[in-house]
């Protein structure tokens, strides 16, 4: 992790920090005393990685006494997510927490949740010009410069566990065209040149489209591995099937074969980390993404502060500090259970 | 019609001429398939409701009024005018599609490639206008020749060669994800067109600032859908087809070409549908109708079309889209867990399938 990074760890912390004296307040009358809202969360894919940000969601508004409720089609859908964004809006809430993978799709349900009076925070994703053409603050994490990090991270990983000094990274991604995905992606071959540049190497990147269906996408990694497995060095997931490529590692006995890294806290990769199969894996701390945005929402609705962006960071998780994460991330499922989500 | 079709057919072999016809104007008429083969006679208030109760449709009416009600009484915004005209404009595109699929269905077939037909078509529709400058109408114009192309391609690789359409559309599906992959690079493709621009405006404007043209094109696609289904020799030949190929074939009927023709309404369809999906997020996405030809099934299902053929109607596939789209709405009104949404379809599906076999059954 660079400077920079670090910097924008502390970005998120200190933003974390700043609401603290809200949180503070959590027993008081002054925070329990103010008006009950209605505040509704869509997601473009309700895959494992969310269910932190719900729990942050839900325990935000049970801090401030509000109804809450997360809701997104089962995988990524634009079309089914902007229609599930217009029903929010026919629920007529107080407060919206949208993710905006599209540039133009989820501009005009933006629009028409502003004008009816609904107090609007992105979240999670927030693709180039909704920001010009809606105004809205963002929480989450900058992919560009996630995906350097990785890039770098898993040259450095290759370096050290193969020594080979030029090979094919592969980049599984799960929904080709997702802003987030894809974003990482081109953050993670800048990253991946970087490295070149400052170390004589050659690696090069190479997209393969897979699906969340794991005996899918392992199938396609096996098939990739017969076709090109001595020109591949490192598997880099634009997403979190990094963890199904240490699935296939230990089932192959590949894992000093190559470097495997990608994105997210979910269980398995987690579990991954733990057991060798997968180097590392990149956060961007979910729970805030619920829960900061909540917080946002509160200060616009109840003090009337305009939201900012906050950036929730790119964490990297290794094997130096997987059990402190493993601790921290069980705490997440244990709350999730506890709203009926586990 | 009943003469109609007894007019017209032509039977092929001897002794297969008036007999074979009136056998499956008989079967379709226990089937409970088409009203058109009804004999019409003298019908008092009795008659009416009698004639209400034997609807195919009755069933999932009943259920669609009764959903609306126990929604409409659970949220009061439910009800709300604009309400309304969203669940309408949610489900217009669906239920274009849904339309082609009850003319498959009543023949006998199925299209699982449907999904990826109107993804493909988006994003060839997106890069015709993006890419390639052409005019949006010409370039919807091509994209509905392009559906019914790929429809003709599903229908005669299943009527000639014999393989069930079940497996030719499976393929299908993967061949035009895959393409929708490949011609946009995994990326969007957006249009830059005026946001007064007449294609935006028909596609997906509103009419009086408040009915969205969604629905317009949804009411005109299923009103002529109902029509040529119900009034039409075609129409007739259809149920014909899925009835009974057999008897249909010795009655004359070109069943071969009446599936393809089924297949050909389908893909164009999606590719009206793409355009007005375009027209509403001005970006065309390759993953598109990932998934959606199961909602679309469900719909013609729900609506009482047989998946085996030979009864069903638009009415009842309207309807059926109507309580899909009043799950969904209806679901996020009331707060309930976004993964209980999947679970309520699925009950709703297998309930409308049991239902509808309980009613066949009373009816034999």
């Amino acid at each position: 992790m660079n400077r920079r990074d670090l910097l924008k760890l502390m970005a998120a912390g200190a933003g974390a920090a700043a609401f603290a004296p809200m949180f503070a307040g959590m027993s008081t009358p002054a925070f329990a005393q103010r008006k009950k809202r209605k505040v509704i969360f869509v997601t473009h894919d309700l895959n494992p990685f969310f269910v932190p940000a719900i729990v942050g969601l839900k325990d935000f508004g049970a801090l401030a006494g509000w109804d809450t409720e997360f809701i997104g089609p089962p995988v990524h859908d634009t079309q089914k997510t902007v229609e599930l964004q217009y029903n929010a809006i026919a629920a007529k809430p107080d407060a919206v927490g949208f993710t905006a993978v599209d540039s133009e799709a989820f501009i005009d349900p933006i629009k028409a949740a502003q004008e009816a009076g609904i107090f609007v925070v992105l979240y999670n994703t927030r693709a180039p010009g909704v920001k010009e053409a809606t105004g809205c603050a963002y929480v989450g994490q900058d992919f560009i410069v996630a995906g350097n990090v990785a890039g770098y991270e898993i040259c450095k990983y290759i370096t050290k566990k193969t020594g080979r000094k030029e090979g094919k990274i592969i980049m599984p991604i799960i929904a080709p065209g997702h802003f987030a995905l894809e974003t990482r992606n081109l953050g993670g071959t800048q990253g991946v040149e970087r490295y070149n540049k400052e170390f004589g190497t050659n690696f090069t990147t190479e997209p393969l489209a897979v699906t969340t269906n794991e005996a899918e996408a392992v199938a396609k990694f096996e098939a990739k591995w017969a076709a090109e497995g001595d020109q591949i060095v490192g598997w880099l997931a634009s997403d979190f099937t990094h963890g199904f490529v240490g699935h296939m590692a230990v089932d192959k006995g590949l894992t000093d074969k190559f470097a495997v890294g990608g994105y997210d806290l979910v269980d398995f990769v987690l579990e991954g980390i733990k057991n060798g199969s997968v180097d590392f894996t990149i956060g961007q701390n979910p729970y805030a993404q619920g829960f900061l945005t909540s917080a946002l929402i509160y200060q616009g609705l109840e003090v009337g502060y305009p939201a900012s962006d906050i950036d929730t960071g790119a964490e990297l998780v290794d094997a130096t500090n997987i059990d402190k994460v493993m601790a921290r991330e069980q705490l997440w499922k244990e709350k999730a259970k506890e709203f009926g989500l586990g | 019609m009943e003469q109609d079709l007894r007019q017209n057919s032509q039977p092929e072999a001897p002794g297969c001429g008036t007999n074979n016809v009136d056998a499956i104007l008989d079967e379709l008429e226990s089937a409970g398939a088409p009203e058109l083969l009804t004999r019409a006679g003298p019908r008092g208030l009795r008659g009416s409701l009698q004639a209400l109760l034997r609807m195919r449709e009755f069933s999932v009416l009943s259920a669609t009024i009764l959903l609306f009600i126990a929604l409409s009484l659970a949220t009061p915004l439910f009800p709300q005018l604009d309400n309304i005209l969203l669940v309408a404009r949610q489900i217009s595109i669906l239920a274009i599609i849904a339309t082609g699929v009850t003319f498959l269905f009543i023949s006998g077939e199925i299209d699982l490639s449907i999904g990826s037909i109107y993804g493909f078509l988006g994003i060839v529709l997106a890069s015709l206008i993006a890419k390639f400058g052409f005019n949006p109408w010409l370039a919807l114009l091509i994209v509905v020749i392009m559906g019914a192309a790929i429809g003709f391609v599903n229908g005669t690789v299943t009527t000639r060669f014999g393989i069930p359409s079940f497996i030719v559309t499976l393929g299908m599906l993967s061949i035009l994800r895959g393409g929708a992959l490949l011609a946009s690079g995994g990326w969007p493709v957006m249009i830059k067109l005026a946001r007064d621009d007449p294609f935006l405006n028909i596609t997906s404007g509103h009419v009086s600032g408040l009915v969205p043209t969604q629905v317009f094109w949804m009411i005109g696609v299923m009103a002529l859908g109902g029509f040529v289904l119900s009034k039409t020799r075609f129409g007739s030949h259809v149920y014909a087809t899925g009835g009974n190929q057999e008897a249909a074939i010795l009655a004359g009927i070109n069943t071969k070409w009446i599936k393809t023709i089924n297949f050909m309404i389908t893909g164009a369809l999606c590719g009206i549908a793409a355009a007005l999906l375009l027209g509403q997020h001005r970006n065309a996405f390759p993953l598109t109708g990932t998934g959606y030809e199961l909602d679309i099934i469900a719909a013609v299902v729900i609506g009482g079309t047989p998946l085996f053929g030979g009864a069903g109607s638009i009415l009842g596939t309207f309807l059926g889209a109507a309580v899909l789209g009043m799950i969904t709405n209806g679901l996020v009104l009331l707060g309930a867990s976004a993964y209980f949404e999947p679970v309520a379809k699925g009950s709703i599906i297998v309930a409308a399938i049991l239902v509808d076999t309980l009613i066949r059954k009373r009816r034999v």
